[in-house]
C-alpha cells in the first residue's frame, strides 16, 4: 500500500510514480491514512476557492488541490497544493456547514494577495505584553475577525490559527517569503503522468486476460461510480463485454442513466427498501441489512441464470479497511458461483481518476457535483457532508427517508439530533460520535446508543382510512401493487395456498373498526354497533356477489374446514347414504366425511390419473342412487389440479346428489361463479383470498343442514320449552362472530374486485408457467404439477433429490427470505398416491407475486442443487 | 292495499252494513345514517331505499349518491353508511328562527343554486302533469319528467316522501337527465319548493295552488313555479322566462 504522494516540484503537478514525464524526478509527500487522495472536482474546488476568498479576500488558489480524506466527526479532508499542505476542508454535522481552516504551507503562495482575515497580534490591545510560547497555545485577543481560521502575524512571522471567542489558539508561525508557483491545470498532471497510467492500464488488462478463463464466463459488476468505470473500460480491452448493475431501488437517477448509456445489463430490485424499513428500521454502517436485502439478493438471481462466472470489480485496497487486504481473485463468500477479480485495487482514487481523464471516458455526473463516493443514495456509509449534496440536487429523495426518520425518531422516543445529525448511522455509535454526543450532552446506553429522552410512543391514531379504498394502480393487468403488501418489502412469499398477505385497505378496513367503531353486531341500537351490524353486513354481500351467489344463503365461517365440517354435521345422514369424495381432497374436505362412516355412511375416494387431474370416469362410476353427497376440491391445494366441477355437477344432478365444492384454493385466484358451475355448497376462507385469518365462507343454495352451534344471534324467538331459528344467515352464526374479520374480507374482496379476476387468472397462469419452466430446467426437480397450463392454478409441488422437501424450505428461508411450504400440505392419502412419504415443497402464488420472486425461488433450488 | 275484514259502513239514513273496504298501507319508517338516527316518516312501503336516498339529498346530509357506501333494507328501517361514517353532518336549517324564536323565516342561503336557466318546453310541463293528473285514491303522487322522455312517479301517503322517493330514483340512474320538471299532485308549499332547489329541478308544477309563502320562495331561488295545472293549462307564478311558451 502506498503512503506516500509524488510530486514533481518543476511542473508543480502531483505524480502517481516518482518519475515525471517531463524527466523530473518528483518528492514525496507523506499522506495521512487510509492513504487515499483525490482530486478536488468542480464542486469541491468551488467550495474550497469560496470558503478561502470568504476569509481571506481574493487570494490565488492553485487549479490543482488534491483531497486526502481521513478521520473525523464527518468530511475531513486534507486539501494539498503545490506539493504541500494547503489546508483542512471539513464538515459539521451539528452546524451543517463546511469550515476551511489554512495550513502556514500555504501562506507563501497567497500572503501578498490576503485583504482580511488576518490577526496582527503586535497591534492586538488584548495581547500586548502577554509573553508566552504561542505554539499551540490559546491567547486572549481583541480582533474584530470573525470566529474561525485565520492568519496570525507576530513579530515578523506568519503562522495560522483559530479564532473562537475572543480566544485565538495559534498552530504554527513561520518566517513566510512570498512565492509565485506555476499553475498547471489538469491537463498537465494528465501528461506528465501518461507513462505510468500506460503501465497501469496493461497490468490491469493482464490481471484481467489471466483469469478471463477460470469460470466459463466473464462479466463486470458496474455500479456506475468512478471504479466501475475504470474497471469496465479495462475489461473492455481485455474482451469482456458483458456488464451488470443492481438496482437497489436507491439509485439516483444520474446513475441509472449513466448505467444504462454505458450498456450494462440492469438488474431488477426484488425487495422495497422502505417497506422493510419500517419493519427493520434504519440501516447502520453496523447494521447493513439493507445490502443484502438489496444487492446480494438480487445477485444471486442474476447469477443463477448466467451460472458460474468471473466477475471483474474495482474494489481497491484504499476504499476501507475491509478492503485494504483484498486479492487479485478473491471467492464471494455468499456465493460460489462468483470470482471476483480485482485489477485495480492497489489503485487510489488518484489513479483513477487520472484514468479516466486520459482515457475520455464518460463517467457520473454526480462526481461533478460534490459527492465522493456514489452508490444508494441514503447509505449509512454516506457523510453528512454528502446527505446535505443530496437535498440539494434531489430533494424530493432526501424528503422521504427524513419523513420516515422523523416518523422513527418519535415514535422511538428519541431526540431530534439522531435525525438532524445524521446519528442513525449507527446502531452503536463510533468513539467520534461518542464524544460529539457528550459534548452536547446527549445521553447514551451503556451500548453507546442514543437513549430516549421520552417513552417511546404509542403508535397514533391512524387517519381513519376510507371503507373500501382503491388499490394502487397495479403495475400490470392482474398484478396487485406490491406496495401495498407490507410484508413484501423483504420477503418472497410463496406460501399463498396456506395463507395469503392481506393489502393495506384490508388492515386499513380491520383496524378502522378495532379503532373506531368496535361493537358487536345486531345487538344493539347505538351508534357503533349500528356501524358495526351494517358493515358486517355489507360484507356478506360483496362476497355473495364476488361468488355470483345472490339469492342462495352466504354464511361467514372461520375457515373453509368449519364450512364443509357445517355442512358434514348438518345434514341429517342415515345408515348407507353414500360420500363421493377424491384423493385429491385437503383434509379439511376428507376427515368429516370418513367420520360419517361411524354413522353407517359409506364414503367413497375417487382416485386421480397420472395426470394428477380427477378420474372423471371412476367418479362417474362411484356416485349412484344411494349418494347424498358428492365432495370435491375445485382445485387442489397440493398439486394445482382445477376439477372439472361443471361436469361433476352434471353427474351429481343426474343421481340427485348434492354437490359440495372446496373452493378455497379458486375462489382466491380466478372467476368463480357458483351459480354456472352448479354447486350446492361453496366452501372457501378468507385468508387466502387477501383476508384476514379466522375468516371463512359457506355458500348454500338451500339452508338445508342444521346450525353447528346455537346460541345468540342464531334464534328468532326462545321459550322454556324450545326456540325458532332466525332466518337467513344468522341462524348460522351463533355467537360474536369475527365481527372485524368479515369487515376485512369485504375489503379483501373490493381489492380483488378492483384488479379483475379474469386479470388476476390470467397472470397468475403465465407466472405459473414461468415458474414450472423454470422449474424443470434444474438437475434434481422432480416436478409435480399438470401440464396443462388452463388446468391447474398457481400451485406447484417438487422434489429436489436428495433433499427433504423441509431442508429446501429451511434453506431458502434462511438464505434468501424466501417463504415455502414443505412437507404433505394436509394431504397425506394424495402424498401417499404419488409416492411421496416426505412430501414435496410447494410454491403459490397470489396476485402480488411476480417475476422476480420466482427467479429469486429458482436461484435458491439451484444453490442446493449444487451444495449437494 | 291491503283489505280489512268486516269494516263498518254507515250510510247517510244510519244504515249499517258489513262490507269490503280498502286501506292504505302504512310504514313507520325509520332512517339511519352512519349508525345515527336520521328520521322517521309515515310512508307508503315502497322503495324505501329510494326514498331514504331522497331524503338523505333533500335535506342536504349527502350531495350525491356516491358518497354512499351501502344501503341496508332492514324491515321498515333503512340504514345508510356513507364512504366516510365519521365525518361530522351538521344538520341544514331550512328555517331559521329570529331573535328570541319570535321570528322564524325559510332561507336560500344554504341552498345550493339552481341550474342555469334551460328553457323546458310548454308540452313537458303538461305531460308532466299528466303522470300526477290522477293519484290513487288518498295518496300523493309526485313525479319527475326530463327533456329526453324518462320520466319516474311515486304515490305516497304524504307528497314530501312521493317527492324525496323521485329523487332517491333519479339519483341512482346511471345516465343524466337534463331538463328535468318535477310535477305534484294537489298543492305546493315551501318546503316543495325547497326539495326542488336542493335537488337541482328548476321547474315544478302541480295540479293544485301553491301557498304564498311557495311563491315568494320561488321567487327567492329563481324555480319556475306553475299550479293549477290540467289539460286545460297551468298558471306560472315565477320565472316563466325558464318556459318556451
Amino acid at each position: 500500500m502506498k503512503k506516500t504522494l509524488y510530486w514533481c516540484p518543476d511542473c508543480n503537478v502531483p505524480l502517481i510514480a516518482r518519475s515525471c514525464a517531463a524527466g523530473h524526478e518528483g518528492v514525496p509527500i507523506q499522506l495521512l491514512e487510509p492513504y487515499d487522495v483525490r482530486p478536488a472536482l468542480k464542486t469541491d474546488h468551488d467550495l474550497i476557492v469560496g470558503l478561502v476568498h470568504e476569509r481571506f479576500g481574493p487570494v490565488p488558489v492553485p487549479r490543482v488541490l488534491l483531497l486526502n480524506k481521513t478521520g473525523g466527526v464527518d468530511r475531513n479532508e486534507l486539501v494539498i497544493a503545490n506539493g504541500d499542505r494547503f489546508g483542512w476542508l471539513s464538515f459539521d454535522p451539528v452546524e451543517r456547514q463546511h469550515r476551511f481552516e489554512l495550513e502556514p504551507a500555504a501562506l507563501p503562495g497567497l500572503i501578498e494577495a490576503v485583504t482580511k482575515g488576518v490577526v496582527d497580534l503586535d497591534r492586538d490591545p488584548a495581547f500586548a505584553g502577554t509573553k508566552i510560547r504561542l505554539g499551540g497555545k490559546r491567547v486572549a485577543v481583541s480582533s474584530d475577525e470573525p470566529d474561525g481560521g485565520v492568519i496570525v502575524k507576530y513579530r515578523g512571522r506568519f503562522g495560522t490559527g483559530v479564532l473562537a471567542d475572543g480566544r485565538l489558539r495559534v498552530r504554527e508561525l513561520v518566517p513566510v517569503t512570498p512565492a509565485r508557483c506555476p499553475n498547471p491545470g489538469w491537463d498537465v498532471v494528465i501528461d506528465r503522468n501518461r507513462l505510468h497510467l500506460k503501465n497501469l492500464e496493461r497490468q490491469a488488462v493482464r490481471t484481467i486476460r489471466t483469469h478471463l478463463q477460470d469460470r466459463p464466463c466473464a462479466n463486470v459488476s458496474f455500479s456506475g461510480g468512478k471504479d466501475s468505470t475504470a474497471v469496465l473500460a479495462l475489461a473492455r480491452r481485455a474482451g469482456v463485454t458483458d456488464a451488470f448493475f443492481i438496482d437497489t431501488g436507491l439509485e439516483f437517477p444520474e446513475t441509472i442513466e449513466f448505467v444504462k448509456a454505458e450498456g450494462a445489463q440492469v438488474i431488477e430490485k426484488g425487495a422495497d427498501f422502505f417497506q422493510a424499513v419500517e419493519r427493520a428500521g434504519p440501516p447502520g454502517k453496523d447494521n447493513r441489512w439493507c445490502c443484502k436485502l438489496l444487492k446480494l439478493h438480487p445477485l444471486k438471481r442474476h447469477l443463477a441464470a448466467t451460472g458460474p462466472c468471473v466477475t471483474i470489480q474495482g474494489n481497491r485496497w484504499y476504499e476501507s479497511w475491509n478492503r485494504a487486504g483484498l486479492d487479485e481473485t478473491s471467492q464471494n463468500p455468499n456465493n460460489p458461483l462468483q470470482l471476483n477479480v480485482s485489477p485495480i485495487r492497489h489503485w487510489r482514487a488518484l489513479e483513477v481518476w487520472l484514468y479516466l481523464w486520459w482515457r475520455e471516458l464518460p463517467y457520473n455526473p454526480l462526481y461533478e457535483q460534490g459527492f465522493e463516493r456514489l452508490g444508494c443514495y441514503l447509505c449509512p456509509a454516506m457523510l453528512e457532508a454528502e446527505y446535505d449534496e443530496l437535498r440539494r440536487i434531489h430533494p424530493e429523495l432526501a424528503d422521504r427517508w427524513e419523513a420516515f426518520l422523523a416518523r422513527y425518531t418519535a415514535s422511538s422516543g428519541l431526540p431530534e439530533e439522531f435525525r438532524r445529525w445524521g446519528l442513525w448511522r449507527w446502531k452503536s455509535l463510533p468513539r467520534k460520535m461518542v464524544e460529539l454526543c457528550r459534548t452536547h450532552d446527549l445521553a447514551l446506553t451503556p451500548e453507546y446508543e442514543l437513549a430516549p429522552i421520552r417513552p417511546p410512543a404509542a403508535p397514533g391514531p391512524a387517519p381513519a382510512p376510507a371503507a373500501t379504498p382503491p388499490p394502487a394502480a397495479p403495475a400490470e393487468p392482474g398484478a396487485a401493487a406490491r406496495g401495498d403488501f407490507p410484508l413484501l418489502g423483504d420477503t418472497v412469499y410463496l406460501d399463498s395456498a396456506a395463507t395469503s398477505l392481506s393489502p393495506e385497505p384490508v388492515l386499513g378496513a380491520v383496524l378502522e373498526f378495532e379503532r373506531h367503531y368496535r361493537a358487536n353486531i345486531g345487538r344493539g341500537v347505538h351508534r357503533l354497533s349500528q356501524l358495526a351490524s351494517q358493515r358486517y353486513w355489507h360484507a356478506r354481500e360483496k362476497v355473495e356477489r364476488f361468488v355470483h351467489g345472490e339469492g342462495g344463503t352466504t354464511v361467514f365461517t372461520r375457515n373453509t374446514t368449519e364450512a364443509i365440517e357445517l355442512v358434514a354435521h348438518g345434514l341429517s345422514w342415515q345408515p348407507g347414504d353414500r360420500v363421493v369424495t377424491t384423493v385429491l381432497e385437503h383434509h379439511s374436505n376428507l376427515l368429516p366425511w370418513l367420520r360419517l362412516r361411524a354413522l353407517g355412511v359409506e364414503v367413497v375416494v375417487v382416485d386421480i390419473g397420472d395426470d394428477l387431474a380427477l378420474d372423471l370416469d371412476g367418479l362417474a362410476s362411484a356416485i349412484d342412487e344411494r349418494t347424498r353427497l358428492v365432495a370435491v376440491t375445485h382445485a387442489s391445494n397440493a398439486v394445482g389440479s382445477i376439477t372439472p366441477v361443471v361436469e361433476v355437477a352434471r353427474l351429481c344432478r343426474e343421481h340427485g346428489a348434492r354437490l359440495l365444492v372446496d373452493g378455497a384454493q379458486s375462489v382466491p385466484h380466478m372467476p368463480v361463479d357458483v351459480t354456472a358451475l352448479g354447486a350446492d355448497y361453496l366452501a372457501f376462507s378468507g385468508h387466502k383470498l387477501l383476508g384476514p385469518t379466522g375468516t371463512g365462507v359457506l355458500w348454500m343454495r338451500e339452508p338445508e343442514p342444521e346450525p353447528l352451534l346455537l346460541g345468540g344471534g342464531a334464534v328468532e324467538s326462545v321459550g322454556p320449552d324450545g326456540w325458532t331459528l332466525a332466518a337467513g344467515p344468522a341462524r348460522y352464526e351463533a355467537g360474536t362472530p369475527n365481527i372485524g374479520g368479515a369487515i376485512g374480507l369485504g375489503a379483501a374482496v373490493d381489492y380483488l374486485e378492483a384488479i379483475g379476476m379474469d386479470a388476476v387468472r390470467a397472470r397468475e397462469e403465465r407466472l405459473t408457467s414461468r415458474l414450472v419452466k423454470g422449474l424443470e430446467a434444474i438437475e434434481g426437480v422432480r416436478l409435480y404439477a399438470p401440464e396443462d397450463p388452463a388446468r391447474r392454478i398457481g400451485v406447484v409441488s417438487f422434489t429436489l433429490e436428495g433433499f427433504h422437501p423441509h431442508e429446501v424450505a429451511q434453506y431458502l428461508s434462511d438464505e434468501l427470505n424466501v417463504m415455502v411450504r414443505s412437507g404433505h400440505h394436509c394431504c397425506e392419502p394424495l402424498m401417499r398416491r404419488l409416492g411421496l412419504p416426505d412430501g414435496t415443497v410447494r410454491a403459490s402464488l397470489h396476485c402480488y407475486s411476480n417475476e422476480i420472486d420466482l427467479e429469486t425461488l429458482l436461484a435458491g433450488v439451484e444453490e442446493c442443487v449444487r451444495g449437494a | 292495499m291491503p283489505e280489512v275484514a268486516r269494516p263498518l259502513r254507515v250510510g247517510v239514513d244510519g244504515e249499517t252494513t258489513s262490507d269490503q273496504a280498502r286501506v292504505l298501507d302504512e310504514l313507520a319508517f325509520s332512517l339511519y345514517l352512519n349508525g345515527r338516527h336520521f328520521m322517521a316518516a309515515m310512508t307508503a312501503p315502497d322503495r324505501l331505499s329510494a326514498l331514504a336516498l331522497g331524503l338523505l339529498l333533500v335535506e342536504q346530509a349527502i350531495r350525491a349518491q356516491s358518497e354512499i357506501e351501502s344501503v341496508q333494507e332492514d324491515g321498515p328501517c333503512v340504514r345508510v353508511l356513507t364512504t366516510d361514517p365519521f365525518r361530522v353532518i351538521v344538520p341544514r336549517r331550512g328555517v331559521i328562527t329570529g331573535c328570541g324564536g319570535a321570528v322564524s323565516q325559510i332561507s336560500e342561503r344554504r341552498l345550493p343554486p339552481l341550474p342555469s336557466i334551460v328553457p323546458v318546453q310548454r308540452e313537458d310541463v303538461f305531460a308532466a302533469l299528466d303522470l300526477v293528473a290522477a293519484p290513487p285514491e288518498g295518496l300523493f303522487s309526485a313525479a319527475l319528467r326530463a327533456g329526453d322522455g324518462w320520466s319516474v312517479r311515486s304515490d305516497d301517503l304524504g307528497l314530501t316522501t312521493a317527492f324525496a322517493r323521485i329523487i332517491g330514483v333519479r339519483a341512482t340512474e346511471t345516465v343524466l337527465h337534463d331538463r328535468v320538471i318535477g310535477a305534484v299532485s294537489h298543492r305546493v308549499t315551501a318546503e316543495l319548493i325547497r326539495a326542488a332547489v336542493v335537488a337541482g329541478v328548476p321547474v315544478l308544477a302541480s295540479t293544485g295552488p301553491p301557498t304564498g309563502l311557495a311563491v315568494e320562495f320561488a321567487e327567492r331561488t329563481g324555480l319556475t313555479l306553475c299550479g293549477q295545472g290540467g289539460r286545460g293549462g297551468f298558471v306560472c307564478y315565477t320565472h316563466p322566462e325558464r318556459l318556451l311558451l
